[in-house]
């Protein structure tokens, strides 16, 4: 970035400060030859866009502000993927450098600074702006001692980003307000609060709130009471202490209403008729704050006011009373009705009595008595009926009864012995014999077609039983026995129906898929009589350390792994190396026992693609040679090459992914006075001093070297 | 073990930052692993991607028959591994600047386990009758809440709701929380990143795992429907573990299709 010349305008000079959302250089204003400090935002945020028209945004109206102690916005731009602000420069340090050298200040002094930092505040508020990141590294003091408080409205452009919304770790918290920490509304009183923290540590060096972590911090700044600035510092007046305590009061309320009142207190707070000032009291305030904290909750919509819940209830009592009493009423109802009813049906069946009694006078017919005609012939049975003057009801009931030949009656309407009129009819029941059931063929249809057979054939659904078991040989879901056999005859009613169906072979081999294209292992994964899973079409693309295109992994089953048919498999795809992947190529010099005689040399390496790969398995040399090895290396994976001559282990060499990243890998050394161009595992020549193999595409410095050739000299281009 | 994993980008956000896995090991140890990942274009996906590689390139040949403890130590082992490899890459490269990932991975022997955890990605152990938080999210809302300066509710209407206390590969060093395990045969783990967990209730996380006429695949894309349908904002993950070998249980809940 050095050197650059931003927006054809500004020229980058030097690096000056950086902090968790930019880095900050001093810059030449080419256009009006003045300095400038450009601002350039990290890496992380630039492909964020809503927080690049945030950050734009807030940008442009802290633009707004013009005020001696607001450094001036000149600029906003875009360079590719480069987004900056252009300020106005501020020679000098800030107040964090300057409390670090010089606090305690002299209350004089401290009163000074705050002074300006209030009056920009003001200024800010008054356009209503609120800093929200108040601390000292965002107060530069210039050489002319003038304070300028800088990066107005950043830290809501920073909050708003969907980096942060997405997760960010708790960063530094000694300025948080606790109305920050609560999540509560920030405003102008959350400056007011940062500032007094500011304060107190110039006057005593140090923080109120202090812990070992940023969550501790942040509780502190919620809970907990801070050693009081003149307890640490004697020498500061009363009346300046008051302005810290007030300014850092945990309730907004009883801070400073505005940065105005903080500034005429400010202005006042050393003059002589303040000296005896008495120390500021919020025992009271406090006091009453506690009551309204305890009030507060009485009013939350989960405690319902007595009131509310009292009156339903109320009538709820009364609607069941108004129940009960209609209950007591009905009884004496139910009593009445039952009591008319059994009266009249008394009195109607004694008249109907009587009248039967008279007709039966009138009309008399000789009575007969039934035989039995159960188990006899329906022929044998009209005939001892017709004999009795019985008449038999037509049609004769026919049906299938166990116990009971076809042609035989196996029920009569009126029982043997009972006395009947001549002439009056009579009905039976004649069996139609057993019910028989030949079994159809029904393997190899699917379940359902076969108990639909079934059914059709009148065989009670509740007879047919389904079981399944593993059957190599028929598909699933296929019948493939059945009891009772094909052809025999049943008792329909007893029967019972047992149907095998298959849930297809038992279980298969899970193919081995690995490094197989996306197409082989889709082909080999319907071969195996598996499907691929429902999620994302069954394939993934994510980066590893496989080439381009080869499945890397095959979830959830293993190779050779015994799985059921149409389970659902899962592969995964390279996408190629991950961006933080470095290819390197290691230029390896190694000689044979003895110059100008053969020697067989044979290369292994192990690297992020996997361990002990086989990249020279024999190759004669007779001079030194400097073979080029490709390595791929990952963060977590550092490369060994080993070098064996004659069969013999000659030598390892580590080459670790930080070295190769930055240049700093070993390069071997061989004691062979003389050498030769170097080779490559093909034996084509390549030119001298090429930087060879390095991975720069996904912006890696590409400052890292292997070089054989050039011995001894670790060149590091940075 | 029966075992899902499912990973949404959501409707907002154009990169998935986080990564699940899930397997059975050599040594018959099932792990299961979710990072989420933060830090920016490349570099939260980088991170969480790093984390969830070198656990399981550190934990792939653990031996079998670990006690617990030893569990956990391997497991810590593994994780503060990633912290080194995660920090390094993030401290030499300006494009990795500040990189992180949250992590919950869990270990699980049989019924028995540990669970190693850092952030604000969570484990909840669920049955018929109760779902129950196993981690405690190292966030400041949750510090804010345990010490009772704000309600659940404020919690979740926080501005820095997704600001962690703790992550992996953000600093030199870092503390693995170990929490032991243990399951009975009725129970579900679930691994699930804020994604899920600021958007779907615990109530309709029991439910719907509860819902064992579906399978355990199905229940995985419900919960992500479910995360999706509430906004979506995040990445989504999701991963369940259920036992396999209870009695009746394939049939019951349909795992011998």
């Amino acid at each position: 970035m050095i050197g650059h010349e931003l927006g054809g305008r500004y020229e980058i000079l030097t690096r000056v400060g950086g902090g968790g959302m930019a880095l900050v250089y001093k810059a030449q204003d080419l256009l009006l030859g003045r300095n400038v400090a450009v601002k350039i935002l990290r890496q992380e945020f630039v492909h964020d866009e809503e927080f690049i028209r945030r950050f734009r945004r807030e940008a442009q109206s802290a633009a707004a502000l013009s005020h001696p102690n607001v450094v001036s916005i000149y600029d906003v731009g875009q360079e590719e993927d480069v987004h900056y602000i252009v300020m106005e420069y501020v020679e000098g340090q800030n107040l964090n450098e300057y409390i670090k050298e010089k606090a305690p200040l002299q209350a004089e002094e401290a009163i000074h600074i705050a002074m300006q930092i209030c009056d920009a505040l003001d200024h800010a508020h008054q356009n209503e702006i609120i800093h929200r990141d108040i601390k000292p590294h965002n107060i530069l003091i210039g050489k002319n001692g003038r304070v300028k408080v800088t990066d107005f409205g950043i830290a809501r452009a920073v909050t708003s980003s969907t980096i942060t919304h997405a997760g960010s770790v708790l960063g530094s918290v000694h300025y948080f307000s606790p109305e920050h920490a609560k999540g509560v509304a920030t405003g102008a009183k959350s400056d007011l609060y940062s500032l007094g923290i500011v304060i107190y540590q110039m006057l005593t060096a140090r923080l109120p709130f202090l812990g070992e972590s940023p969550i501790s911090v942040a509780l502190k700044h919620l809970q907990d009471e801070f050693e009081e600035p003149r307890v640490v510092n004697p020498l500061i007046p009363q009346s300046v202490e008051n302005i810290i305590l007030k300014s850092m009061r945990k309730n907004p309320q009883e801070r400073y209403q505005s940065a105005k009142e903080m500034m005429a207190d400010l202005d006042t707070c050393l003059s002589a008729n303040r000296l005896h000032e008495k120390k500021i009291d919020f025992i009271d305030d406090a006091f009453i704050d506690e009551q309204k904290t305890r009030v507060i909750p009485a009013i939350k919509p989960d405690r319902v006011p007595p009131k509310k819940t009292a009156a339903p209830v109320t009538r709820v009592v009364k609607e069941e009373e108004a129940e009960q009493e209609i209950e007591t009423t009905e009884p004496k109802k139910k009593w009445v009705k039952p009591t008319i009813w059994v009266s009249a049906t008394v009195v109607f069946l004694a008249v109907m009595l009587g009248v039967v009694l008279y007709v039966q006078k009138l009309v008399y017919v000789p009575e007969v008595t039934v035989p039995n005609l159960v188990k006899l012939t329906e022929e044998e049975a009209r005939k001892q009926l017709t004999e009795l003057g019985i008449e038999i009801e037509e049609p004769v009931t026919r049906a299938n009864k166990e116990g009971f030949d076809k042609g035989i009656v196996f029920e009569q309407s009126k029982p043997e012995g009972s006395k009947v009129k001549e002439g009056s009819s009579i009905s039976i029941s004649v069996s139609e014999g057993v019910p028989t059931f030949k079994m159809p063929d029904v393997t190899n249809k699917s379940y359902a077609d076969a108990r639909q057979e079934l059914i059709n054939l009148k065989v009670p659904e509740n007879q047919i039983t389904k079981v399944e078991e593993n059957n190599d040989n028929v598909a699933a879901g296929l019948v493939f026995a059945q009891t009772p056999e094909v052809g025999t005859d049943s008792d329909l009613t007893q029967v019972q129906v047992r149907l095998t169906v298959s849930k297809g072979s038992a279980e298969v081999d899970m193919p081995n898929l690995i490094t197989m294209t996306e197409d082989e292992a889709k082909a080999a994964i319907q071969k195996a009589n598996l499907k691929l899973a429902a999620e994302s079409g069954g394939v993934k693309r994510e980066p590893s350390y496989f080439p381009k295109g080869e499945v890397f992994k095959q979830w959830p089953y293993e190779p050779k792994e015994k799985v059921e048919p149409n389970s659902e498999v899962m592969i995964y795809v390279s996408s190629g190396y991950p961006p933080e992947a470095i290819e390197y190529t290691f230029n390896l010099p190694v000689a044979p026992v003895e110059e100008g005689k053969k020697s067989t040399i044979r290369i292994v390496y192990s690297d992020a693609r996997g361990e002990n790969i086989e990249w020279i398995a024999a190759q004669t040399i007779s001079q030194v040679q400097t073979f080029a090895v490709d390595l791929v290396l990952a963060p977590n994976k550092d490369g060994v090459v080993n070098v064996y001559r004659n069969k013999e282990f000659l030598d390892s060499y580590p080459v670790s992914y930080f070295d190769a990243k930055n240049g700093t890998v070993q390069i071997p050394q061989i004691d062979v006075p003389a050498t030769t161009d170097p080779v490559t595992d093909d034996g084509t020549m390549t030119d001298e001093g090429t930087d060879i193999g390095f991975d720069n595409g996904n912006g890696n410095n590409g400052n890292g070297h292997g070089n054989g050739k050039e011995k001894k000299d670790k060149h590091n281009d940075n | 073990m029966n075992m899902v994993q499912r990973s949404d980008v959501g409707r907002v956000r154009t990169v998935n930052e986080d990564l699940s896995w899930v397997q059975a090991l050599d040594s018959g140890v099932t792990l299961a692993i979710v990072a989420d990942g933060m830090g920016g274009h490349q570099a939260g996906d980088t991170a969480s991607r790093l984390a969830v590689e070198t656990v399981t390139q550190q934990l792939m040949s653990l031996r079998s028959g670990l006690s617990a403890e030893e569990l956990g130590d391997a497991l810590a082992a593994a994780i503060l591994r990633a912290n080194r490899v995660i920090y390094e890459l993030a401290s030499q490269d300006r494009k990795y600047h500040n990189m992180g990932t949250t992590i919950v991975a869990v270990l699980l022997d049989g019924l028995k386990g540990m669970i190693g955890h850092i952030g604000d990605s969570r484990v909840y152990r669920i049955n018929e009758d109760t779902i129950e938080q196993l981690t405690e999210d190292h966030s400041l809302v949750h510090e804010l809440v345990k010490k009772g300066q704000i309600s659940n509710e404020e919690a979740q209407h926080h501005p820095m709701k997704n600001v962690v206390t703790r992550a992996l590969g953000t600093d030199p060093h870092v503390s693995v929380e170990l929490i032991p395990v243990a399951l009975t045969q009725h129970d579900t783990l679930m691994l699930c990143s804020d994604g899920l967990s600021n958007r779907v209730s615990e109530d309709e996380m029991k439910n719907t795992v509860n819902t064992v006429q579906d399978s355990l695949a199905a229940r995985a894309d419900q919960l992500l429907q479910m995360a999706l349908q509430a906004g979506g904002e995040d990445n989504i993950t999701v991963v369940l573990l259920e036992q396999t070998s209870g009695i009746n249980d394939s049939a019951v809940k349909g795992w011998a299709e």
